[in-house]
């Protein structure tokens, strides 16, 4: 069943891709992309009114309408074989056939920031049917926080119960709307073209993401994460682009603004996007000796790029600010700093104005992580930049169109000026966000390099492929690109094996996550909704504290520790741990005692008991917590003993 | 028969899926009607295998007799003189637990050459391994702690698969049916562009 209201989000999908191939003169290839950003949009927009049902509901009808609208006998319309284009077909077989896949799969989250965040906001905005900033949870939501992916997984969920491996399939669906821009001007049964096309994006993530040890190898196409879809949202908007002979701007501003609603990180990725075609467009019209109304308008159009971006931008800020407890107003980090005087900080410092020796060191490192740390499967940083540049260059020889030879060439430099400042930019972020223990071993460092150059790199296909509508001398191109994709598709072969991918894992890649979901129904069955449940499970550095905070929701499960150190950790007596140990919550026993009331917790669920716990408060549990011996155990507070009562074992346990 | 042709020339990719079908088809027939030879003529029998008489790793007889996992990484490693079909247990360790890989005698085991366990109908865990290899190992449980089965509990070896069996793909026979069918339909139009390329 609820594969089948998943194929009712992608028949609704269906609808605004086929109305805006049939009714505009954007090529159906890039319609689903297009549509998708627009439905990310509007549900945004309709989630911070207040009024998400009924946007879901409104958004629905209007898909409806626009499948009537696109057959309707009125108007001027293309004609009906325009949706046969082989990149527009196979999008909507891969799409149907990726659903049903996941529907028997069952992928599920398995990362902390999927907990932390991207998994429980989806099932917040699922389960509430409101936006996740004033969902009663153990954490503050902060600014960067943003809710365009999240609002891509209700859509394919808008119909019947949460499920994960909804969200994650509605994830992977606009990751395949992405690759399909690249098939745009492949005419009908043009193979040839299609197939590596689709190959080469659906090979980049993992050819660019897996050598960071940042992304699980069974993640990958199985992920709430927003770091591919930021990166590819980033290549598709300049793919939609490049790849429409039109050169219409719309379709780059609709997705410019839903990659500024995906994450912060994607505004400033967005502006540079803005910025490579804003200018491709507006000296394109000069180079074209275009009469100067149409230069104005386009560098009004040009300049509307900009706008959109920001106008996706700032009514979050505005929305969180004014309606949500989140805090908007840093980027959080040791600095406290804001955005704007964090850069200004930063060009300081490049100048030389009061720099440190940490931005010194750490710049340093991050240059020398370029060239010399294998960071991706093709090798380090600079193969992928010259892969790209190499792309871009092959794009500019083999046609015969000038114009494609200006952009290329626009593309390489204004890209790399892009990398630049985006490189520059995610250093800022080690030398004032990040605590001394990340920014000094540059944790990370490939996480947040790969958005930029996946879609970059996707960018540069883009141009390679439509390079071929006119290429000189003809097939050489097809041939070259078809032999790139194959050799990068045997290089993934060799270097991941195919069961332990999504594709090809079993159950076991789930096993545990199922375990956890099998505790948490045992306990939700023992523990009233309104209940507020402490949580103790020694040792735990909060991974499990998020894990089962997304697992009992709506259930609360408290923030139960230390101020600031707390979602899980080690509580013991003072002085039974040096006082530096990371997640340690050292309360007397009455201090315990006193706080869990305080925080109005009438249940305890202890997933992990140890000496430590047992010898500080056992006293506080009426069967001085012999009922943890077996394992997992619930407790429930007992007024008349004030003392806390064992309720049942769970899990093995049970 | 050559509008046929012309047909399949226009719908390449609808053909090389259709086609990739029939051979699929065709493939998981031998190896049922391989296999029902091979049970005829003796090559392959059922046999069953009492845990106690296999080699393995990892895995202990606690107090009571049951065989428990003990450590990280338990395996059960037959020493069997035929091919291996099929391995069934009956358990109440979960099937997401179990996986099977397979090789030449003597080979190291590799993720390239893994399957992994199904439950069946009777709730007994179920590997199914490709034509022709002919030393398995099974590994019951990523961990210690893991009841496999009590004293007697046996390994049953080539029990008879039903036919429908032999249409599912195995680990990267299902990547081969969805991919290799587009790459050949790619191939096949590249090579008429250059044809017809070259005879103009």
């Amino acid at each position: 069943m609820e594969l089948l209201l998943s194929l009712v989000s992608l028949a609704a999908l269906a609808g605004f891709a086929v109305l805006l191939a049939r009714r505009t003169s954007l090529p159906a290839p890039l319609a689903p992309f297009t549509a998708l950003c627009g439905v990310m949009l509007f549900l945004a927009l309709g989630g911070m009114v207040g009024l998400l049902v009924p946007a879901g509901w409104l958004c629905f009808a209007l898909a409806a309408a626009a499948w009537v609208l696109a057959f309707a006998p009125v108007g001027r319309k293309n004609p009906v074989s325009v949706l046969a284009a082989p990149g527009f077909v196979a999008f909507w077989v891969l799409a149907a056939a990726l659903l049903v896949f996941f529907a028997w799969r069952q992928p599920m989250y398995s990362t902390w920031d999927e907990f932390s965040f991207w998994g429980t906001a989806a099932k917040i905005v699922k389960t509430s049917g409101a936006l996740y900033g004033n969902a009663e949870i153990g954490w503050d939501w902060v600014g960067s926080h943003r809710p365009g992916l999240i609002m891509l997984g209700y859509f394919f969920q808008f119909f019947g119960p949460y499920a994960e491996w909804r969200v994650l399939a509605g994830y992977d669906i606009l990751l395949l709307s992405i690759f399909t821009t690249l098939t745009a001007n492949a005419p009908k049964g043009a193979w040839r073209r299609v197939v590596p096309a689709l190959g080469f994006g659906f090979l980049l993530p993992f050819l660019i993401t897996l050598y960071g040890n940042v992304t699980r190898t069974t993640d990958l196409y199985a992920s709430s994460l927003s770091d591919i879809p930021l990166g590819l949202t980033f290549g598709g908007a300049m793919a939609v682009y490049y790849m429409n002979k039109r050169r219409a701007l719309w379709p780059t501003a609709l997705a410019l603004a839903a990659l500024c609603m995906e994450k912060d990180t994607g505004f400033a990725m967005a502006l540079v996007a803005a910025g490579i075609i804003g200018a491709d467009a507006f000296l394109g019209a000069l180079a074209e000796k275009a009469p100067a109304p149409v230069v104005g308008k386009t560098l009004a159009k040009a300049a509307g790029l900009f706008v959109a971006c920001v106008a996706a931008f700032l009514p979050w800020q505005y929305y969180l600010a004014a309606f949500t407890t989140a805090d908007t107003s840093n980027v959080g980090g040791t600095q406290q700093m804001g955005q704007a005087e964090m850069v200004i900080t930063g060009c300081k410092e490049l100048l030389g104005i009061g720099r440190t020796e940490k931005f010194s060191t750490i710049m340093g490192g991050m240059v020398k992580n370029l060239f010399s740390t294998t960071t991706t499967m093709v090798g380090p940083f600079i193969v992928v930049v010259a892969l790209t540049m190499a792309l871009a260059v092959a794009a500019a020889l083999f046609t015969r169109e000038k114009s494609l030879r200006r952009q290329a060439g626009l593309f390489a430099v204004l890209g790399l000026g892009g990398f630049a400042a985006y490189f520059f930019f995610i250093g800022l972020t080690y030398v004032y966000v990040f605590r001394d223990e990340v920014s000094d071993g540059l944790v990370g460092f490939e996480r947040y390099m790969y958005p930029y150059l996946l879609g970059w790199l996707l960018a540069a296909g883009a141009l390679a492929l439509r390079a071929m509508d006119e290429e000189r001398p003809a097939g050489l191109l097809q041939t070259g690109f078809g032999v790139l994709v194959l050799g990068l598709a045997g290089l993934v072969w060799l270097r991941v094996p195919f069961s332990l991918t999504v594709f090809g894992c079993g159950d076991a890649a789930y096993a545990e996550r199922r375990a956890t979901q099998a505790v948490t129904e045992e306990v939700q069955a023992v523990v009233p909704e309104d209940a507020h449940i402490f949580f103790v499970s020694q040792g735990d550095d909060g991974s499990r504290w998020f894990l089962y905070t997304y697992e009992f929701y709506p259930w609360y499960l408290d923030y139960s520790g230390t101020t600031g150190m707390g979602g899980g950790g080690t509580f013991a007596l003072p002085g039974a741990l040096p006082e530096d140990t990371l997640y340690y919550h050292p309360y007397t026993t009455e201090e315990l005692h006193h706080y869990i009331l305080d925080s109005g917790c009438t249940y305890i669920f202890i997933e992990a008991s140890d000496d430590l716990f047992a010898q500080g408060y056992a006293s506080l549990f009426s069967d001085a917590l012999s009922g943890c011996e077996a394992g997992a155990a619930v407790y429930e507070y007992n007024a008349g003993t004030d003392l806390f009562d064992f309720v049942c074992n769970v899990g093995g346990a049970a | 028969m050559k509008q046929r042709l012309a047909f399949c020339g226009r719908h390449r990719m609808v053909t090389a899926y259709a086609l990739a079908l029939v051979l699929w088809v065709l493939y998981a027939l031998f190896c049922a009607g391989w296999d029902a030879l091979g049970f005829a003529t003796g090559r392959l029998h059922t046999e069953t295998l009492a845990l106690s008489d296999i080699p393995m790793q990892d895995v202990v007889q606690d107090e009571a007799g049951q065989w428990v996992t003990a450590g990280g990484d338990p395996q059960l490693l037959p020493d069997l003189d035929q091919a291996v079909r099929s391995v069934t247990l009956t358990t109440d360790a979960p099937a997401s637990g179990f996986e099977g890989y397979y090789g030449r005698s003597g080979q190291d085991a590799s993720l390239r050459r893994r399957v992994w366990a199904s439950e069946t109908a009777a709730g007994d865990v179920l590997l199914v391994f490709p034509l022709g290899w002919g030393s398995v190992r099974i590994d019951p449980a990523g961990g210690e702690g893991v009841v496999l089965g009590a004293a007697d509990a046996a390994l049953t070896v080539n029990a008879p698969l039903p036919l429908w069996r032999y249409f599912l793909p195995i680990g990267e026979q299902g990547l081969a049916l969805a991919v290799l069918p587009a790459v050949f339909a790619a191939l096949w139009d590249l090579l008429a562009f250059w044809a017809a390329r070259l005879r103009r």
